[in-house]
């Protein structure tokens, strides 16, 4: 049966106390980085979702989200480069609703039952904006989920769905607008949650012969603390013990990736045989059936949602959030080296080291070199190399600083079994990068100037993620 | 030699800059400038084409040819003047390096004007940034302590500040305290304001001719003994074990221009050395890589009192860049200019007793990447 082989997930280790946002109100919500954006997430839920995968099996990339930070321009290429997937594959974007990523899980399904695909990447990430202050603000968070669906060694049982198509202003942002606006919520949650998400979940009951006490976990999109309780209540769910928990007070509502993201902490917890439901929620809504097969547990080295949640990292205050997310003009640094621009041919020359981060390795000194060389820097031998790709390689601080005009931290990471990469250091301050401190690296957003109208990307070093440090 | 007073010079452009410089080494050797064969241009940011030098100065149509190895300019461009002189195809040359660098209205030389198109996917630094990274190594590779390390920099500020107070044409001319030092702001850790050299305007100008013409025009004219330049392909990033503690450029460098000069014991034979101390670890690290002191035990000789002015072997007598400034495309000539003076015992107030042999070392480039190192020996005719 087609279902899912693995998966991922990732939440910035930035979190902003909630007090900033509004006085007195407890908890948190995860918030990207000054450098991180829907691309840069989705890619580290991938990498999550990708350890350990041969990346020769896998046949598309679908990236969902309603903030790509291009209105024309396929991202979905771009993530599948930053993972190191192969160039002949099936990629697209799914836009525009907050079940594009529901909607593009059962569009890969569907592929892999037909034949057409061995296994694909589904990867939701959203970014959004809520006005300052504003609830919308105040419910959000960022972060990022990853399945791999597949024939194969399946976990966990994609068994039905069903969808409803609703066509509704509630929640909108038109291509002009910064923020999400949204109609009264009394309006918004009956006519427009309730009813789709209600119609969805009950169709694919009836029409799978399933009941409420067939699922050992519901995961719905959840627009708010109450709402989702009514509709569990109203369907048969046992709010208290089925309903997965929407991490409101510690993550906030991740738009697209909700969804997903809440699965995968779902799975995360599940049991070999469990039930599980999901339903997303977006002019109309997606209701999927699931059924573990094994526990996820048992896929190595991924990350997940939990163990991201546990390493963060306080915003220090409003106005840095506001700055990361341009709502207040930043410090125009005039660089002393703006006399270069960002130019799309050597990008798109050097898109296998850029990218994906690939190395060279001498196949005459066995010398691994970083960018890659056409004449090895050791032993002199003329265009004898193959790639390496260092982006997944732990490495360890060679030495560091402090950029005094950017601000930004610099060192030099020697990566674990050769090679050595001269990067930024992010998602830590000066004092956890001393020499021999280990790090792993992250796809980043490169700041460029107001002029260049390109945005691209690098890669960093971190501290590690999901350590008692990191 | 000639060479303008050092710092920011609101009031002088580039042209300013050559003219000044290259008239007082006119007047300095009695030379018409009509006489002048053929030009070597240094220059980092502050004019393209032979044309810039000989825009100011009017030159007949001779030869200029432009010059940039970033802060070691000025060495390849007196090097290859002097190649010249000595491979017969002239007699008489000037070398004039020039660098106007406060009309960018920013604290720090500019970098790379030659790839104004790039991919943009390697980090933005400045220098500062990265010769940080090399005294943080640095401590830790010899066990130092990041406290004792930072007073050891220190030293260094404070020895090139007193020969700065007595240099008329020193961009900075004050003594400044251990203490001072050590509370001044941070530039990049642990680099802080008293460890990075002045950004500065300046010129600095030599005029090259054969041994047996030089009788022609001065009694006291100094003899190029020794030269070498030595370039890195990069393996500060490439190779995974390079130490970062050391530039294999400036030993490589030294190596030549000793052989060529016939010296076995730099510390013993030198009388004074003018080095590139971008940063004061830089001068550090130089002193281990010139063989002036063993590896990991400049932190002795600075303790000692090596290479102040009164010490064994003083370096840079002139307050080297830090004090005197550091225009890019002018350093090499103005560290060539303070040998010069002092072979001559015309050094006034920092005049060392009876110098026969100096050394002039410049370092453009970084730890990170590569350099360029060059070194040149001159001395008194013996």
């Amino acid at each position: 049966m087609v279902g899912i082989v693995s998966c991922g997930g990732y939440v910035p280790k930035w979190r902003m106390a909630l007090e900033l946002i509004a006085k007195g109100m407890p908890g948190e919500r995860a918030v990207a980085g000054p450098d991180e954006d829907s691309i840069t997430m989705a890619v580290a839920a991938v990498l999550d979702c990708l350890k350990g995968v041969d990346r020769e099996e896998v046949d598309g990339l679908f990236f969902a989200s309603t903030t790509s930070p291009f209105a024309e321009k396929q991202m979905a290429t771009l993530i599948a480069k930053a993972v190191d997937l192969r160039e002949g594959i099936l990629t697209a974007d799914f836009a525009s609703s907050l079940k594009a990523g529901t909607t593009a899980l059962r569009l890969a399904a569907d592929a892999v039952k037909a034949g057409s695909a061995r296994q694909v990447v589904v990867v939701a990430a959203d970014c959004r904006l809520g006005e300052p202050r504003s609830e919308h603000e105040r419910n959000g968070g960022d972060g990022a989920a990853a399945l791999l669906i597949g024939a194969e060694n399946v976990a966990v049982d994609l068994e039905a769905s069903f969808s409803v198509a609703n066509e509704i202003f509630d929640v909108w942002r038109r291509s002009k607008d910064t923020f999400v606006n949204s109609w009264e919520s009394r309006f918004d949650l009956t006519d427009g949650y309730m009813k789709s998400m209600g119609e969805a979940i009950a169709g694919l009951m009836k029409e799978k012969n399933l009941t409420a006490q067939d699922f050992a976990k519901v995961v719905f999109y959840c627009p708010d603390m109450r709402t989702p309780v009514a509709l569990a209540k109203r369907l048969g769910f046992d709010p208290n013990t089925q309903l997965q928990n929407p991490l409101f007070g510690v993550l906030g509502n991740t738009g697209t990736a909700s969804p997903l993201l809440l699965l995968v902490a779902a799975l995360e917890e599940a049991k070999a045989g469990d039930k599980i439901l999901v339903a997303s929620y977006g002019g109309g809504s997606d209701a999927i059936a699931l059924k573990m097969n094994r526990e996820i547990g048992e896929i190595e080295g991924r990350l997940g949602v939990n163990a991201h949640l546990k390493s963060k990292w306080l915003v220090p205050d409003y106005l840095h959030y506001l700055t990361w997310r341009g709502l207040v003009a930043g410090k125009d640094i005039r660089v002393p080296f703006s006399v270069t621009y960002a130019s799309a041919p050597p990008i798109f020359r050097e898109r296998d080291r850029i990218f994906s981060l690939h190395g060279s390795r001498c196949k005459a000194c066995g010398a691994i070199e970083y960018p890659p060389q056409r004449i090895c820097a050791r032993c002199q031998a003329k265009d004898d190399f193959e790639a390496v790709t260092l982006a997944d390689k732990r490495g360890e601080i060679f030495t560091s600083s402090r950029d005094p005009i950017t601000g930004e931290l610099v060192g030099l990471v020697n990566f674990e079994g050769g090679g050595r990469i001269f990067c930024n250091l992010t998602d830590g301050d000066l004092s956890q990068f001393k020499i021999g401190t280990p790090v792993e690296m992250s796809f980043r957003k490169l700041e460029l100037l107001p002029s260049d109208m390109i945005s691209t990307y690098i890669w960093k070093a971190i501290p590690l993620r999901g350590t008692e440090e990191g | 030699m000639g060479c303008t007073k050092f710092g920011e010079l609101w009031d002088k452009d580039v042209k300013d800059l050559i003219i000044d410089a290259c008239y007082e080494a006119f007047e300095d050797a009695g030379v018409d400038p009509k006489d002048i064969q053929a030009g070597w241009w240094s220059t980092m940011l502050s004019g393209e084409l032979g044309r810039s030098l000989a825009y100011p100065l009017k030159t007949d149509y001779i030869p200029i040819t432009r010059v940039e190895n970033r802060c070691a300019s000025g060495q390849d461009a007196f090097m290859n003047a002097c190649f010249s002189v000595a491979a017969g195809v002239y007699d008489l040359v000037l070398v004039c390096g020039a660098e106007k660098l406060k009309d960018s209205g920013i604290p720090a030389a500019g970098m790379d004007p030659t790839t104004p198109y790039t991919h943009r996917a390697d980090p933005l630094y400045v220098p500062p940034a990265v010769y940080a990274q090399l005294a943080q190594r640095y401590f830790y590779h010899y066990g130092i302590d990041p406290g004792e390390g930072k007073e050891l920099l220190a030293r260094i500020a404070v020895k090139n500040h007193h020969n700065g107070s007595l240099t008329p044409k020193a961009q900075f001319q004050k003594e400044i305290s251990i203490e001072q030092v050590l509370k001044a702001p941070m530039v990049a850790p642990p680099l802080g304001l008293f460890d990075c050299c002045g950004v500065s305007d300046g010129g600095g100008a030599a005029i090259i001719t054969r041994t047996d013409l030089a009788k022609k025009y001065r009694d006291d004219y100094v003899l190029v003994k020794g030269i070498g330049l030595s370039t890195g392909h990069y393996q500060g990033q490439l190779e995974d074990d390079w130490d970062f503690v050391h530039f294999e450029e400036s030993v490589r460098a030294a190596k030549q221009a000793y052989e060529i000069a016939g010296i076995k014991d730099p510390r013993k034979e030198l009388d004074l050395a003018i080095v590139h101390d971008c940063f004061t670890i830089t001068e550090m690290v130089i002193y281990e890589d010139l063989g002036f002191s063993p590896r990991g035990k400049a932190k002795e000789d600075i303790i000692a009192g090596t290479f102040e002015l009164k010490g064994e072997l003083p370096v840079n007598t002139d307050g080297g860049l830090k004090c005197f400034g550091h225009p890019v495309g002018a350093s090499g000539l103005r560290m060539l200019y303070e040998v010069y003076k002092q072979l001559q015992g015309k050094a006034e107030e920092r005049q060392l007793k009876d110098p026969k042999i100096g050394l002039v070392h410049g370092l453009g480039g970084t730890p990170v990447d590569s350099a360029t190192a060059g070194v040149v020996i001159v001395g008194k005719e013996t």
